[in-house]
């Protein structure tokens, strides 16, 4: 990382353990899944990290934690210095000032009840930063910016499209100025040619206002268009992190070659060479021993079983936990 | 030819009017070959597969012209009947979601017996046996024990194998596939689609395979037809659409994809949205988002053009 960018959040040994409990009236703890199991990351001011997994690997564990909607194992989340799982009062404020989401699906991210004007004036309310005088244009200056016109505020999510939708999403987390958005899955759920209007318009955002993104998505093209920086999760680790095209052109960690592999290229000409994985993402609960990955590796080794890899650096800003490097 | 499809037409009678979900596609599939139908939400490329087994919902939507010939017979005119011999017996479907699909309350067992009982005359006693080969041919693991098990024990990609292998159970000669492997993770889904590809290998079944996804149709199909607002806009060989599309929304689709080996700084997007079927735009459905209008393309709707052999799209430029 390079010296004159600010580090904006810093994720350091974060872990997330779920209990799993036993029996109907005295429960015990049978085990822990480890949804997110000691992960660090960096993410420097108006940048985009884009974590890039399976579905149980971790990711969205990893965004709800940041945002503090869960209390972490252990490990720290700092914001701009400060720890944020000891953030209270004016300051967890503040912090929620400055942290928004967007989520996968709007339907169920908006308030079916409440025309989209107040859906996006709600959190300028509650923050107290913006005087009652100034929200109505803040509400109109955040639908103009996301390519909605004045009359939606007085309309009910029902009543947009999908991507109209998550353009009432994006509006509501820009309309504060955040210093952070986390993007979870944000266009997944939308159609392929409405897609690109939405990437498009978090782009712009980030240039004019200098937000930074956490981009969670299992889609690499996707998060190759946004992010500066990738880090590839596997069962609640970091396998793979890096400069972005570092990770996309030298792909070190076999389960990111197959992952690149397995995502179909589009063009013929983009045809790379298939790996195809064989069985299934072991369970978080009873994670294999050694490296995560090493059942479904096709280059695994003995050591493999044994222990466990660290992340290391290889190469310039690049880093993978694997035995082969 | 196994399936040929003249001019379907499907609506919907709603109290707002007449919804043309499938107005008017025509399309052949030939024996062991798979083709690729694309199209956004609301396409109409579900329904047209729900017409093809006649299980559009009734009595709000119906088959309102067209035919469908598999084997050279209408299914269009068959009884209720005849359809009930015909589905799970020579067609066959996998749904999206096999959580939905499946009963939770069998076995899984249990569920791939149901259809082979239904439509084949097998003793009782072999009935088992033939179960596990089925789950052996979609490679699960272990199938005696897994043809114990309910639905809930099992992961998505294996539930989804389960799917194919009621699917394949009864040997269909054509097999729908309404968006498969969507709900499944990309390493998953990528084994589902090899496994399609060896399974019709082995037994010569023609796919219609249902997707929004360009990167997977890519992989699997020999022909795409491109859906939008209910007519196939446009259709060719895998290869040669991907490589060369004609129509400005196949186009468009295709650069607004963001790419896994080149850094993009702006993807270009295509304006506006899909329009709502209620309210068609007279003349072509596209002109309201196409960055290239005639003003032909305002008042009729282009005809289908064919371009060489295999290659038509329906364009006002192309003529």
């Amino acid at each position: 990382m390079t010296a004159d960018k600010s580090i904006l959040l810093e994720v350091q040994g974060l872990k997330k353990y779920f209990p799993v409990t036993e029996g109907l009236v005295f429960l015990r703890t049978a085990g822990y899944v480890k949804a997110v199991d000691d992960i660090d990351f960096e993410l420097p001011e108006r940048q985009t990290l884009g974590l890039v997994g399976e579905s149980g690997c971790g990711k969205t564990t990893t965004a709800r934690v940041i945002l503090r909607l869960e209390e972490p194992t252990s490990g720290r989340v700092c914001f701009q210095g400060k720890d944020v799982s000891r953030l209270g009062g004016a300051d967890l404020r503040r912090y929620r000032a400055a942290v928004h989401a967007v989520f996968q699906d709007p339907t169920s991210s908006l308030n079916p009840r409440m025309r989209v004007g107040s859906i996006i004036s709600e959190p300028l309310e509650v923050s107290g930063k913006i005087p009652r005088s100034e929200i109505k244009d803040r509400v109109k200056e955040s639908l103009d910016f996301v390519g909605l016109n004045q009359d939606s505020a007085g309309l009910f999510p029902h009543e947009f499209s999908g991507g109209q939708r998550q353009r009432v999403a994006l509006a509501r987390a820009f309309a504060l100025r955040p210093r952070l958005i986390v993007l979870d899955e944000p266009v997944s759920s939308l159609d392929v040619s409405i897609r690109a209007q939405i990437l498009n318009l978090a782009k712009d955002m980030q240039e004019q206002a200098g937000i930074s993104f956490l981009l969670i998505s299992h889609d690499l093209a996707t998060v190759r268009y946004m992010s500066h920086r990738i880090a590839v999760m596997y069962l609640g680790k970091i396998v793979e992190a890096g400069a972005r095209d570092e990770v996309y052109s030298h792909p070190l960690h076999p389960y990111t070659s197959a992952l690149l592999s397995a995502a179909s290229p589009l063009r013929p000409g983009d045809q790379q060479k298939e790996v195809v994985l064989t069985g299934e993402v072991s369970s978080p609960l009873n994670p294999p021993s050694g490296c995560r990955f090493h059942p479904r590796c096709d280059r695994r080794m003995k050591s493999c079983s044994d222990t466990e890899p660290q992340l290391k650096p290889a190469g310039a800003d690049h880093q993978v936990a694997c035995h082969l490097y | 030819m196994l399936l040929e499809v003249k001019d379907l037409k499907t609506y919907f009678h709603t109290r707002r009017g007449v919804v043309k979900a499938v107005n008017g596609v025509s399309f052949t599939l030939d024996a062991g070959k798979t083709l690729g139908l694309v199209g956004e939400s609301g396409s109409g490329k579900s329904i047209t597969a729900l017409s093809l087994l006649r299980l559009v919902p009734e009595p709000a939507g119906r088959i309102a012209g067209g035919e469908i010939l598999l084997d050279g017979e209408d299914l269009v005119k068959k009884s209720a009947r005849e359809m009930r011999r015909i589905r799970g017996a020579k067609v066959s479907m996998i749904l999206q979601d096999s959580m939905m699909s499946l009963n939770p309350v069998y076995t899984v067992g249990n569920q791939v017996a149901e259809s082979i009982i239904a439509h084949q005359s097998i003793p009782r006693g072999e009935v088992h046996s033939k179960v596990v080969e089925m789950l052996r041919l979609v490679r699960i693991p272990a199938p005696e024990r897994r043809a114990k098990q309910y639905p809930h024990e099992m992961s998505g990609g294996m539930r989804q194998r389960v799917s194919g292998a009621i699917a394949f159970s009864c040997q269909p000669s054509l097999l729908i596939c309404d968006e498969p492997t969507t709900s499944l993770d990309v390493t998953i889904q990528a084994q589902y689609l090899k496994l399609l590809k060896d399974i019709q290998r082995e037994t010569g079944v023609a796919v219609l395979f249902i997707t929004h996804d360009l990167g997977v149709v890519a992989k699997i199909c020999d022909d795409i037809a491109v859906m939008y607002a209910g007519r196939i806009v446009e259709m060719a060989p895998a290869m040669e659409l991907l490589t060369r599309p004609m129509h400005p929304y196949t186009e468009a689709l295709m650069k607004c994809l963001p790419s896994l080996d080149k850094n993009v700084s702006r993807l270009p997007s295509i304006q506006g949205a899909p329009p709502t079927l209620l309210q068609m735009p007279p003349g072509c459905s596209f002109w309201p988002r196409c960055p290239d209008v005639r003003p032909a393309c305002k008042e009729q709707y282009p005809p289908f053009i064919a371009l060489n052999e295999h290659h038509s799209a329906s364009c006002w430029k192309l003529s």
